[in-house]
């Protein structure tokens, strides 16, 4: 596969392309969700206990992770463009730079995964959505842990290989319409001081660094895709021939690109990106199944089973069968199937196909985090009334507007389906462009076991849309 | 050329932070905490519920307000809201009315299956705030 042409560049657009190249545009970003953060900690600490009327559950679990993915799918990775932890970590790298460099062994994406499973899982146990204090030790933990990593060690260790949420979004990117691509390669063959990557350095001693190359090691000229590439944008600001561009392109086409990757290798070659790409598919349904009303079926059924009425313990075999048991059957089977065809090993088709699971499950996470953001986006104003009212004891333009909610639950039915069936389509594609690659004289025999599990995952996610919803708190005990 | 850069960027190459802004937000954030209001000793709250509560049934709240000593809040103005637990649902309000010796009653029908806080918001006759809630487990759905 070649690379594609350059689409429209963001960069040449007025006022958004001079916006996004002036030199703190990241910055400014940053500051916004810095402060976000900042109300979100402070509401979650000190104000009431009550989720649907504090400013960090409401500002994390409905705007945070709904508009994240709708930004994701719509333009690009913006919210690792505005990450606050990165902001305070390079205040403290101002203090403390950091000198050694993250351990060899760990330069792949299994902590991040073990985190990735291990939030989900508490966030199922504790209810976390319904305790704004827990909420706010959780930002406050994410801004330690980059703090610590990244004073440590150099580069930008804490985003590729650890950051739970920087995975998450790594993994969706690779939907995004936007890819930071070289503009004329010619330019780059011709280039000797490869600053997007090494750093632009000043003309005169001590040549120290004034624009970061970067971070993630992807260098532009070999960089394929989205994946690991927090749109930091300092390649572009370090490039001092102007040649990058924030590209339109045809989204989720890289999953099928098989070329070795800057930073990452080929992706049929990463047991821990496949792994990754699991967890983010099966653990999308999972996420959602937590949501309806069957769950407490199934939960009792397998205390039950278990002779257990502990909670930890029934959520925990629930996850080994939907992270573990299930992937591992559906996955491994569809790659025996294929493996059959293509007459290789199992590995090969399992480490290239299961890329194609992406759509489907970007379509999911998207179908839940859209519900919640349009069913609670105007709740943030009655939220922020009732903080202005707590803190200060006088109503805000007239009070708490509790009823300012947003769309009705039953009315985004058709959107969550419409979601799901725009994620399998995107997923029937790639996978027949992956069946292509790997075995061009035998593609639909090859790609067939494959559709079969997207229209089975796909028919999984429909049916849980369709289940009466069931919100569970802390505590609450779905096993009582 | 070179001082103009040194100016917004140290040696690698990071953009200056205003780290002293930084410190006096953090320190009116602290400032803004420490000026919340306090709150009086919030009154006991006991909710009996007839029928129990079910989706899109209306359910009568029979409220009972003690102060410390047992010694019941009668006079109050109250306002009842009912939120789900997960943030960003609809909530649900009713009207409050005071049946003496500090019971109250309010008719509510909730919207959703599930897990649900009731808070109750008003004051006391002598003008001193309430705000107290209850935690209502597993709403039921239509059809149990």
């Amino acid at each position: 596969m070649t690379t594609p042409a350059i689409g429209s560049d963001v960069f040449s657009w007025p006022v958004i392309g001079p916006a996004l190249r002036w030199r703190h545009a990241r910055t400014a970003l940053q500051l916004v969700l810095l402060a976000v953060a900042a109300l979100v900690v402070l509401h979650g600490l000190t104000g009431p206990q009550l989720a649907p009327a504090n400013l960090a559950t409401v500002l994390t679990w409905v705007h945070y992770r709904g508009l994240l993915i709708v930004a994701l799918l719509a333009a690009g990775n913006l919210f690792c463009t505005g990450c606050p932890f990165i902001l305070v970590r390079d205040a403290a790298r101002r203090v403390h730079a950091p000198a050694a460099r993250w351990p060899r062994w760990l330069r792949r994406k299994w902590p991040a995964i073990v985190l990735f499973v291990t939030i989900l899982f508490v966030y199922e146990l504790f209810d976390l959505w319904a305790l704004p204090r827990a909420t706010a030790w959780l930002v406050l933990a994410y801004f330690g842990a980059a703090l610590v990593i990244d004073t440590v060690f150099a580069g930008a260790s804490f985003c590729k290989y650890v950051c739970p949420i920087g995975q998450f979004n790594f993994v969706t990117s690779m939907l995004s319409p936007l890819e930071l691509r070289v503009r004329e390669p010619a330019t780059c063959s011709a280039c000797r001081t490869v600053d997007c990557i090494k750093g632009r350095r000043a003309p005169e001693a001590p040549l120290h660094v004034v624009r970061r190359g970067c971070e993630l090691a992807l260098f532009l000229p070999a960089k394929v895709g989205n994946l690991d590439c927090t749109l930091c944008l300092d390649c572009v600001q370090a490039c001092p021939h102007d040649n990058i561009a924030l590209a339109a392109r045809l989204p989720a086409l890289e999953i099928a690109d098989g070329r070795r990757r800057s930073g990452i290798g080929r992706l049929s070659q990463r047991w821990d990106l496949a792994a990754l790409v699991a967890v983010f598919v099966f653990g999308a349904l999972l996420n959602a199944l937590g949501m309806i009303t069957p769950v407490y079926t199934l939960e009792r059924q397998i205390g039950v089973w278990l002779g257990t009425t502990s909670e930890a313990m029934v959520l925990g075999v629930l996850f080994v069968l939907a992270l573990g048991l299930a992937p591992a059957v559906l996955l491994g089977g569809a790659a025996s199937w294929s493996a059959a065809v293509i007459g290789s090993s199992i590995r090969r088709p399992l480490l290239a196909f299961v890329y194609g699971l992406v759509p489907l499950g970007a379509g999911v996470w998207a179908a839940h985090y859209a519900f919640h953001l349009l069913t609670g986006f105007f709740t943030v104003v009655p939220v922020t009334q009732s903080a202005v009212l707590d803190l200060t004891g006088r109503g805000w333009l007239g009070g708490p507007w509790w009823t300012w909610v947003g769309a009705p639950p039953g009315a985004l039915f058709p959107l969550q389906l419409g979601l799901l069936a725009l994620g399998a389509m995107g997923s029937v594609a790639v996978t027949y462009l992956i069946a292509d690659r790997e075995s061009p004289s035998r593609t639909l025999a090859a790609a067939t076991p494959w559709l079969a599990v997207t229209l089975l995952l796909f028919a999984a996610a429909v049916w849980m849309l369709a289940q009466p919803m069931e919100m569970r708190a802390a505590g609450a005990g779905a096993l009582g | 050329m070179h001082l103009q850069l040194g100016s917004w960027r140290d040696r690698h190459g990071l953009t200056r932070l205003p780290g002293r802004s930084a410190g006096a937000a953090a320190a009116c954030l602290l400032l803004l905490a420490s000026c919340a209001r306090s709150e009086d000793t919030p009154p006991h709250l006991t909710i009996g519920w007839t029928p129990m509560p079910t989706v899109d049934r209306e359910s009568v709240a029979e409220i009972q307000l003690n102060e410390a000593m047992a010694r019941p809040v009668t006079g109050a103005r109250l306002r009842l809201e009912a939120f789900m637990t997960h943030p960003g649902m609809a909530p649900v309000s009713a009207a409050v009315e005071e049946q003496g010796s500090g019971r109250y009653r309010a008719r509510v029908r909730f919207t959703m299956a599930g897990d649900w806080v009731v808070r109750l918001q008003g004051t006391r006759a002598d003008g001193r705030r309430i705000d107290v809630q209850e935690d209502v487990r597993r709403v039921r759905p239509p059809e149990e």
